[in-house]
């Protein structure tokens, strides 16, 4: 990479390859790489959950975006009587920034056909990712800008209305993460936080930020692929 | 810091520059069907729509079929049908769907062209384009829009958006009500150590060009000088990179970046020549801007107060 954290609309097309490899492995995921030309444009990710509503209490509060492994949980839905069902389909877009040089992940949600809101967003999305965590994304995500790190923008190929997830920090979080694989003499080690850090390649640089940006708002790649489908190197 | 452009009357006037609009209930909302009242309101050019809605609900109320069922936060607008987008300037709006070449106004005036003044609008509260619009329906999302559009520009100037994100918290608020109640002198307060800014050597112009109909945006990262010296560029730049913000100049000494040159590259389509318009002129704040201004002068004077160069291509008939 030749501005690691940085990435030229070149890596960025090949970073895109190495994504959507690992993405046809997830079944749930439905992706497709677009080109304008024979230019990388963006990446986009269907995503489709049913909702489950109570019909004890039919309050927002208590629907339920369906996650995988719910299906599993049956003192639950002994409780709980599912009913009329929501369907949710969210489309997610991974856009490099023309700007912050850095990809962007912009997302779009509709219940029901219906386009939804910020506090949707939170709702099913940002709050079913803080279930199986003990930091809430929530509260990071809300203590960002004016409306927090969620803004609405137009889609930079688009033109249309998406929802984003503010890029102004992601080049600062992939350079926590890791670093670049250097082809220097190995050294020993005094900088014990340097040698915790991840080796980041192009092959692998996508797949580390969405783990990062898309877990916040619930697009999840499945762990195991992480590391068993030869991405250590 | 010094102040060594041109005097600031160029800002004033660009700030005081507004559109005699002429607005409509659309007819199927409203219980006198077209024999609504039209609002007629000058508009600042540097202003957003949304701030004046709470006027137009104001005065259409009470001609609203259905009062109790209309939501005031679903308001929009359209102009020959084509929906406003509420996060753009209303100069840009303007100057990029009437398609008008300014240096024709009189002349149209004068024949009754389709696009004289006042500019007509009309005011929906139903069937809100969520397609084409965002959305409006939280109490901050201009002021989101707004302050993200000046992080960009932070960004693109400096390479960072430090300059924005260490205003206090009390400028920050006042920038924001500078664009709410229109108050130049506060704005510029704010704004000249975010614009004007000269510590550091520019690293991009903040611009964006409008296509007319498509309403296509097309954005590219633009030096203020021209790469004079390629011994400037760090070691082994890679052939095929085509970010120039990943070469950082350090030094900014070559021939400065005119409007014509940044046309030419992003649009090259329209604009054959970095010197003639033939085909399409480029209009900023209603004003056909000479293809040999340098960018780095027309950002300081006359940039819309999020930071960016809206130019708007008109096309010549």
């Amino acid at each position: 990479m030749e501005s690691f954290p940085y990435l030229t609309q070149r890596e960025f097309a090949t970073a895109a390859k190495h994504l959507c490899e690992l993405l046809s492995h997830c079944s749930d995921l439905e992706h497709r790489l677009w080109l304008l030309g024979n230019r990388t444009t963006y990446i986009s990710i269907r995503r489709e959950a049913p909702i489950h509503q109570s019909t004890e209490n039919s309050s927002a509060e208590e629907d339920e975006l369906a996650m995988e492994g719910d299906q599993e949980n049956d003192s639950e839905c002994i409780v709980r009587k599912v009913s009329p069902t929501k369907l949710a389909i969210i489309e997610y877009h991974i856009v490099l920034s023309p700007v912050y040089c850095v990809p962007v992940l912009y997302f779009n949600m509709a219940i029901d056909s219906t386009p939804a809101s910020l506090d949707d967003v939170y709702q099913y999305l940002v709050r079913q990712s803080d279930l199986s965590r003990d930091v809430s994304w929530e509260e990071t995500l809300r203590a960002v800008g004016v409306h927090g790190a969620i803004s609405q923008g137009e889609h930079p190929v688009l033109g249309t209305p998406f929802w984003f997830i503010h890029p102004c920090e992601t080049a600062a979080l992939v350079e926590n993460w890791g670093t670049v694989e250097t082809h220097s003499i190995p050294r020993l080690d005094i900088d014990d936080s340097h040698s915790k850090k991840g080796i980041i390649s192009l092959q692998n640089y996508l797949q580390i930020w969405l783990g990062m940006i898309g877990s916040t708002v619930g697009l999840h790649l499945p762990v195991e692929d992480l590391t068993s489908k030869g991405y250590s190197s | 810091m010094s102040f060594d452009g041109p005097p600031p009357s160029i800002r004033r006037a660009i700030w005081d520059g507004s559109i005699p609009v002429q607005i409509l209930l659309n007819p199927g909302e409203s219980r006198v069907f077209d024999n609504t009242d039209p609002f007629y309101i000058q508009l600042p050019r540097v202003s957003y729509l949304p701030l004046f809605y709470p006027q137009l609900y104001a005065f259409f109320e009470s001609f609203l079929i259905d009062k109790g069922s209309v939501n005031p936060a679903e308001a929009w607008l359209d102009f020959e049908g084509v929906p406003l987008k509420w996060h753009w300037p209303i100069g840009l709006l303007y100057d990029i769907l009437t398609g008008r070449d300014p240096s024709y106004a009189t002349m149209d005036w004068n024949s009754g062209d389709e696009h004289r003044l006042p500019w007509t609008l009309t005011l929906h509260y139903s069937d809100y384009p969520n397609e084409h619009l965002m959305r409006l329906d939280s109490p901050n999302a201009l002021q989101d829009s707004f302050v993200n559009s000046t992080k960009e520009a932070d960004y693109l100037r400096n390479g960072n958006s430090r300059a924005v994100m260490s205003l206090s918290m009390a400028d920050s608020a006042k920038l924001w009500e500078s664009i709410e109640t229109h108050n130049f002198d506060t704005f510029w307060s704010i704004a000249d150590r975010l614009i004007t800014n000269s510590a550091y050597p520019i690293r991009h112009i903040p611009i964006k060009v409008y296509l007319p109909s498509a309403a296509k945006v097309v954005q590219k990262l633009v030096p203020p000088y021209l790469q004079g010296h390629r011994s400037l560029l760090p070691p082994n730049p890679s052939p095929q990179s085509s970010q120039s913000m990943l070469r950082l100049i350090l030094f900014n000494t070559g021939e400065p970046t005119t409007v014509g040159i940044v046309l030419k590259t992003m649009v090259p389509e329209l604009f054959l020549s970095t010197r003639a318009n033939r085909i399409a002129k480029p209009v900023l704040h209603g004003i056909v801007i000479p293809l040999n201004t340098p960018l780095v002068e027309l950002m300081k004077e006359a940039s819309y107060p999020d930071g960016f160069l809206h130019v708007a291509v008109s096309m010549m008939s």
